[in-house]
């Protein structure tokens, strides 16, 4: 691991930093960007430090690209959504409000958003509601070198596939119809051939059990 | 539903989180959250709830061929990087980052002396600034703004607005007065919109004039004002 020891641990404090920006070759030299936090990563991407968005990607790809094909259901097209999202990503880096969403709620409500907007835009209404959430099952992840983050994102990930896994198969549906497809409830209610109320109580009673199964 | 209770609301606040509420229900909701503290954080708890819910997708590897496509496309892609920081700017940081180290402190207290005292030697020999005479408009043309301006070097030219434009076998002239004699500064026609720039040329400085007027004449100018005056200013 190639550690600063130009700049110390205080490196990244307001002065401290510009300085290292500035001079900008001897920080990429000196700063091994898969030890900093997203936070970090996304000021220096609004630096223009490629390296930074390229870890950027490296730890959220996977789950923007998810996301996207959660939602328009074709490999295709839902990596032409991930490639929109860090380019945006790139381009709006400097606007980006720690204050209103940590980074990787940042990427997933934009990924979301963007999406849904494709498949509104497409109007590809397909009313189809084969829509599964993954597999319980732990993934077979590469445990050496995961740094301490990795090894969190991994555990936070079986919780909440742990979390949606208990519920029943019908609330699990009508959630991803919600979430995926950005379906309301009158929406959903159409899809699946169900009365209003229904639809309302399963998304209800899932979005409540998900609340008590989640919350720290 | 016009009259929700608070429950009513409350029941709503899972599916708003999700945006799965019909446009009419959301509007309600919105409405009550402006004043129901609960109701924020319930809406709080299950935006969490949402943001966590992509966690149990389906996980999908993205190709090799995408990371190496996006690294190619920001190559091309304008970005909202601000301008690198300039070399003054550079300069300003390193001098911060000396203020900070201690044993600098004395010395560069002493140079932002030094450079106090250098400015004020400087500023009390600063040439002095532009003068500026303003012209008031007479009510041949209420309208109109003029101004003298004598720059340091002594050169004066006059500005004007809102004149109105004459014709062809007119122009403006304008008149240095001292001890009731009265010079030709200049002779000047206005634009459509009444405004002309002109150089002010005059035998003596123009600040030993005690009054200036701007009046109608032939075009060409005459040897003394004959025309209605529309500006003018006494000193």
């Amino acid at each position: 691991m190639i550690q600063s020891h130009v700049f110390g641990e205080a490196f990244l404090s307001t002065i401290q930093y510009r300085t290292v920006l500035t001079a900008k070759d001897e920080y990429q030299v000196c700063v091994d960007v898969k030890q900093l936090d997203d936070l970090t990563l996304m000021r220096l991407i609004a630096q223009g430090n490629e390296a930074a968005l390229s870890e950027l990607y490296d730890r959220y790809s996977r789950l923007v690209l998810s996301i996207a094909y959660g939602v328009v259901q074709n490999r295709q097209t839902a990596e032409e959504v991930t490639l929109d999202i860090f380019t945006r990503a790139w381009e709006k880096a400097a606007t980006y409000d720690p204050q209103q969403a940590k980074v990787s709620t940042w990427l997933v409500r934009m990924t979301r958003n963007r999406a849904i907007d494709w498949l509104r835009r497409e109007k590809i209404r397909p009313f189809q509601h084969s829509i599964s959430w993954g597999d319980v099952t732990p993934e077979a992840v590469a445990t050496e070198n995961q740094t301490e983050t990795a090894v969190q994102s991994n555990l936070q990930q079986q919780r909440v596939r742990t979390a949606v896994a208990s519920l029943p198969p019908d609330q699990q549906e009508a959630l991803a119809l919600a979430y995926f497809k950005g379906y309301s409830h009158s929406e959903i209610a159409q899809v699946l051939n169900q009365p209003l109320g229904t639809v309302k109580g399963r998304i209800r009673a899932a979005m409540q059990k998900l609340r008590v199964l989640l919350e720290e | 539903m016009p009259n929700q209770t608070h429950d009513d609301i409350t029941d709503l606040i899972p599916a708003y989180a999700l945006g799965a509420l019909d446009a009419d229900e959301a509007a309600q909701v919105e409405q009550h959250l402006t004043t129901c503290a609960r109701c924020q954080a319930d809406l709080a708890a299950y935006e969490a709830v949402t943001d966590m819910l992509p966690q149990a997708a389906q996980k999908i590897e993205p190709s090799p061929a995408l990371k190496k496509r996006l690294l190619a496309q920001i190559q091309t892609t304008n970005t909202a990087v601000p301008p690198a920081p300039s070399r003054w700017q550079t300069w300003i940081d390193n001098l911060h980052q000396l203020w900070r180290t201690p044993r600098w402190q004395p010395v560069l207290a002493l140079a932002a002396v030094a450079v106090l005292i250098a400015a004020f030697i400087l500023w009390q020999q600063a040439p002095p600034a532009p003068q500026q005479i303003e012209l008031t408009a007479t009510n041949a043309a209420p309208d109109a703004e003029g101004v003298i301006e004598i720059a340091t070097n002594g050169r004066a030219t006059l500005t004007v607005n809102g004149l109105p434009p004459l014709a062809a076998e007119q122009q403006y002239q304008l008149w240095l007065i001292e001890d009731g004699q009265r010079a030709s500064g200049a002779i000047f026609s206005v634009s459509d919109t009444g405004a002309a720039t002109v150089t002010i040329t005059a035998e003596r400085p123009l600040a030993t004039y005690s009054a200036f007027g701007i009046t109608i004449e032939p075009a060409g100018g005459s040897p003394g004002p004959t025309g209605e005056r529309v500006l003018g200013h006494n000193l």
